[in-house]
């Protein structure tokens, strides 16, 4: 026996019966449109880095988006050996993460203090942190030189280490004080009353629940940090036992105009692997900040 | 209950700390350059591993080591950034011991500030002054004493790509101004893009003096390369008309403005452009057949010019500047220059290295490279004038470039505007 009951015909709405046959307005397909010409913009480039990297130099040249793979792997392992990419990426690797650990430490307490502080020190503070957007990243790089000098710390890469995180701490202090200004207060006086001190609200509560702008913070420091160029060069020095990837690559641009781009091309996918992997690993999260913002408007 | 575990962050975590401890244990291996002693020589350099200056270097910084036991401690960096390397750790008393790099505009201060040593005495010294071209030596040769040891040299004629032309219906290299305006409008009848340039980089710059020397005699072309008065001499001021000329009669390739020297190579390497002012340093890298359809030759005579022969640049490039550093082990630079120097060495840059030396003919012997472009490139010095290579002369500082640039976009400008930019670039 079906025992089931009739159900009710549920009318479709009205307005998307109306709209039906005009889904396809020119307005969403000129949208449409739009977004497939914009997500070539991004995806043609990575797909001409990828493929040059398996191509000879001319084809590189003469066939910039044809799939030849004319060279295999070997550009990939020449550049790697000629350019001794092994030690480059462990000095890379070095500078980012300590870096990246150093400015974390630095601005998640300093971030917590300024969202939870609401005196005009603290306000005073905050501009400070806000004015640091105000200096251009080249107008500091002699001051920084003469530092570096100074302190004895030229041509090493732990100066680096401490001047990555200074650099990076106006936006991720200002990004993370929002982020962290949006967590409940109440949450921190239960923990309060049932006993917690400062540093465990910090750890039990403030952390877990600011995880996407942490890390956003890391994804974006990772970049800038992994990518940074003049400064290492300048400071840390092209001696192939400290320099950084970035510091070895365009040495593959020749003297005089010779510069064979399939090896540059192999060289740079090397170096924007760490830079895929951080972000799959940290992506999820980012995604989650970034929706957090949109909602909370 | 709140928990600070996922996943993704301990992997995250235990690739930071992965990374912080390779750092660590291979800190100790970082710089110890600027501590070395009398048995390491250390060498920022501009050959650069991959090129065949490089290649051959490393292998010959190896010859030097076995041989005397004192190691060669090589730096590499980008030619465009070398200059502001050097200069940074000069800062810091920690300058490299020598720099192989040109004398140029980036460099022609060194001396000057005492940021590099005078080599003179040196070079009279160890025998060198004797070996060296004399025209090598009087360009490396400042107020204050000679800049550094003059190594390598070049020439820099036209490239004409015979197979291209042929097919165009031009069977000879143009041998005037007219002939290679007729050329271009032949190549760009069937679908050949002509003359490629550097438009966007250093090769305009050079470009722009090639053609103002087309009406200006080498003691006013130093003049003006100096002091800047393009628009003061009438003769300056033809060679931009000329320039200007070419662009709008379609010599160029399209865009040509947009191109950097890579690409300009590239254009001709991949017979995407018919002809390519460019110097003997591309002779090893063109393919091979580009290399055997490829003619050397000068820039064709301009009629009532300065010169009745074609023309083009020949120079000296690549020298060992030596810093306050290398001074201090002045015995180890002794041994390291006097290697390089040394007749075997010498030869094995032609036939191995392929590059043309500043050096006397008879210290070379019948030693010829194994490729064809070179020697070409050694067959075109009876046929051409060779112009005042302006590099020595422009001062520090001041750039063609982005003038350069803009010209070759503008169509229609004359030299009698564009002198005027070019003036500016004078009045600091």
């Amino acid at each position: 026996m079906d025992n089931r009951a009739p159900r009710p015909a549920v009318p479709a709405p009205r307005g998307r019966r109306r709209k039906g046959p005009n889904r396809f307005t020119p307005g969403l397909l000129g949208s449409y449109a739009l977004v497939l010409v914009y997500a070539l913009t991004l995806v043609l480039p990575l797909y001409w880095l990828f493929i040059s990297a398996f191509k000879s130099q001319l084809d590189a040249v003469d066939a910039p988006f044809a799939p030849t793979f004319s060279s295999g792997f070997d550009n990939l392992t020449r550049v790697w050996d000629l350019l001794n990419l092994g030690d480059a990426m462990v000095n890379s690797l070095y500078i980012t993460a300590a870096s990246l650990v150093v400015t974390l430490v630095i601005a998640i307490p300093a971030a917590y203090a300024l969202a939870r502080s609401q005196g005009r020190i603290a306000t005073l503070f905050e501009r400070i942190y806000a004015m640091g957007f105000l200096i251009p990243g080249f107008a500091a790089l002699v001051p920084t030189l003469l530092l570096a000098i100074q302190l004895g710390m030229f041509h090493t890469r732990e100066f680096m280490i401490l001047y990555l995180p200074a650099s990076a701490q106006p936006l991720a202090v200002i990004l993370l004080t929002q982020f962290m200004r949006t967590v409940p207060q109440e949450l921190e006086e239960s923990a309060t009353i049932d006993g917690a001190g400062r540093f465990r609200v910090l750890r039990s509560i403030y952390l877990p629940l600011t995880m996407p702008g942490i890390a956003t913070i890391s994804i974006l420091n990772f970049i800038s940090f992994w990518n940074d160029y003049l400064y290492t060069l300048v400071i840390v020095g092209p001696n192939a036992k400290v320099r950084t990837l970035q510091v070895a690559l365009p040495t593959l641009q020749g003297n005089q105009g010779i510069t064979d781009y399939a090896l540059v091309c192999a060289g740079t996918l090397i170096s924007v692997l760490p830079v895929f992997l951080v972000y799959a690993v940290l992506n999820r999260r980012m995604e989650n900040a970034l929706v957090q913002g949109a909602l909370k408007g | 209950m709140i928990r600070f575990s996922s996943t993704p962050l301990r992997l995250a975590a235990l690739l930071t700390t992965a990374a912080i401890a390779a750092g660590a244990l291979t800190a100790c291996s970082g710089d110890d350059a600027a501590e070395t002693d009398n048995q390491t020589l250390t060498i920022l350099s501009s050959f650069t591993t991959g090129n065949a200056t490089g290649d051959h270097f490393n292998k010959i910084a190896k010859d030097f080591t076995a041989q005397t036991g004192i190691q060669v401690d090589v730096e590499e960096a980008n030619t465009n950034d070398i200059a502001n390397t050097y200069e940074a750790s000069k800062l810091a008393d920690e300058e490299r011991d020598l720099v192989i790099l040109n004398l140029t505009p980036d460099t022609t201060d060194w001396l000057p500030q005492g940021q590099v040593v005078d080599v003179k005495k040196y070079m009279d010294e160890w025998g060198v002054t004797d070996k060296v071209v004399p025209e090598a030596l009087k360009y490396w040769t400042q107020d204050q004493g000679v800049a550094g040891f003059p190594y390598t040299g070049f020439n820099w004629p036209i490239w004409y790509n015979m197979d291209l032309l042929k097919q165009a219906g031009v069977t000879q290299v143009p041998a005037t101004v007219d002939d290679l305006i007729a050329a271009a409008t032949k190549l760009r009848a069937a679908k050949i893009p002509p003359m490629v340039l550097g438009g966007a980089e250093w090769p305009v710059q050079n470009f722009i003096t090639w053609m103002v020397q087309q009406f200006v005699k080498p003691d006013e072309a130093q003049q003006i390369f100096s002091k800047g008065g393009y628009c003061a001499s009438p003769g300056a001021v033809q060679g931009l008309d000329l320039l200007g000329k070419l662009r709008d009669s379609g010599v160029f390739v399209d865009n040509v403005q947009g191109y950097t020297a890579d690409q300009m190579t590239s254009a001709y390497f991949s017979g995407k452009a018919a002809m390519m002012p460019s110097g003997s340093w591309s002779y090893t890298e063109a393919p091979p057949a580009i290399a055997s359809a490829t003619e050397l030759a000068g820039f064709p005579v301009s009629p009532g010019g300065a010169y009745t022969k074609p023309t083009a640049f020949q120079g000296h490039s690549n020298g060992f500047f030596l810093s306050p550093n290398g001074e201090k082990k002045i015995a180890s630079v002794e041994k390291f220059i006097k290697f390089m120097y040394d007749q075997p060495t010498l030869q094995g840059w032609v036939s191995e290295g392929s590059q043309i030396m500043s050096v006397k003919n008879d210290i070379l012997g019948s030693v010829t490279s194994t490729q064809p472009l070179v020697v070409k490139g050694n067959e075109v010095s009876p046929k051409v004038d060779y112009l005042l290579l302006p590099d020595n002369y422009i001062p520090s500082g001041t750039d063609y470039t982005p003038a350069g640039s803009e010209f070759l976009g503008k169509k229609g400008q004359t030299g009698a505007e564009f002198c005027k930019t070019l003036d500016k670039l004078y009045q600091k």
